[in-house]
């Protein structure tokens, strides 16, 4: 019990470590947390957060996984594996993830959202329009922003995976 | 300017704040015919037919403007500049229509349609870093740009 108070303390303070560049830092500070809690999923998924910042993907697939690994039914794991998939253009499997996790919680705007992107990136502009009429829009700059690149590269027919 | 002819220009700019373009462009073409020889009202129309994506009457109103103000400097010149560049990267001309929105906004014309279609010449070169840059001022000038445009975009396909 007192391990994973402590663990938890160490992941607030590592919070301010998150904009460091300098993942070898960072990596040794998580490295602690698992040591002391490697049952902690939250820790997980705050690592693979970091390595998302820093546009290290791959990296951040394999610790969100690890995450999901420790609590297979937590929606917001899946969403952020689905997010992660997406930003890779790895379109059939962020469509499942994140379908994992609209399964767990239907009402989570962002996963849905996602799921609408993706579905434009496939072409299935019906499914698109109905989920975003459906649920609205999120109101996330970084979502946005990928929004208004999927429907100004699907109007101009350019590949949507490039 | 007269002041019915600003109650037209108010309610034209109220319009297009409700999305009402095309009521907008309505409203300006009144007071146009009120006053023909007003300059100003040109370059409005012009904005109006921008933002209803009907270009050839833009760039027509706007030569119009210019004509009227004796093709001398004003206000309205690094506006008419990035709405030019805007239809130039529309129309797929994107060095072209670059290179008039870094003019206009080295000019000061703050306006988030230039950045996004500066945003999108760049996007459209695959360098996205500079893109999510000019993204990042639209956002400052308007938060609700975003939104807006997608619901435009969506409306579109």
């Amino acid at each position: 019990m007192f391990k994973k108070l402590y663990a938890f303390w160490l992941l607030r303070k590592i919070q301010k470590y998150l904009d460091d560049p300098d993942s070898s830092k960072v990596q040794a500070k998580f490295d602690r947390i698992f040591q002391i809690s490697s049952q902690y999923h939250f820790a997980y998924f705050h690592f693979a957060r970091y390595w998302a910042m820093h546009n290290q993907l791959d990296q951040a697939q394999v610790y969100i996984a690890k995450a999901i690994a420790l609590a297979p039914k937590n929606p917001i794991y899946y969403t952020f594996l689905g997010v992660v998939l997406y930003q890779q253009k790895k379109i059939p499997d962020a469509i499942t993830a994140l379908q994992t996790a609209i399964s767990f919680d239907s009402k989570n705007q962002l996963t849905q959202n996602y799921l609408a992107l993706c579905r434009l990136e496939n072409g299935e502009v019906p499914e698109f329009k109905k989920i975003i009429q459906s649920v609205g829009i999120f109101e996330s700059t970084q979502l946005q922003i990928q929004m208004l690149w999927a429907l100004e590269k699907y109007q101009k027919n350019i590949p949507l995976t490039t | 300017m007269g002041i019915q002819i600003q109650i037209l220009v108010a309610d034209a700019y109220a319009a297009i704040e409700k999305g009402k373009i095309s009521e907008a462009i309505q409203i300006l073409e009144k007071a146009i015919t009120a006053t023909p020889q007003n300059a100003d009202l040109y370059a409005y129309l012009g904005e109006a037919y921008f933002l209803n994506q009907e270009y050839i009457h833009a760039q027509e109103v706007f030569l119009k403007h210019e004509s009227l103000s004796n093709h001398k400097t004003n206000t309205f010149t690094p506006y008419i500049t990035g709405y030019r560049g805007c239809i130039l990267i529309a129309e797929g001309k994107i060095a072209e229509g670059q290179s008039l929105l870094e003019q206009a906004i080295q000019e000061n014309a703050q306006e988030p349609h230039f950045y996004y279609s500066l945003a999108k010449a760049y996007f459209l070169q695959n360098k996205q870093t500079i893109a999510y840059e000019f993204m990042g001022k639209i956002e400052q000038l308007d938060p609700c740009f975003y939104y807006r445009k997608i619901q435009q975009l969506i409306n579109q396909i």
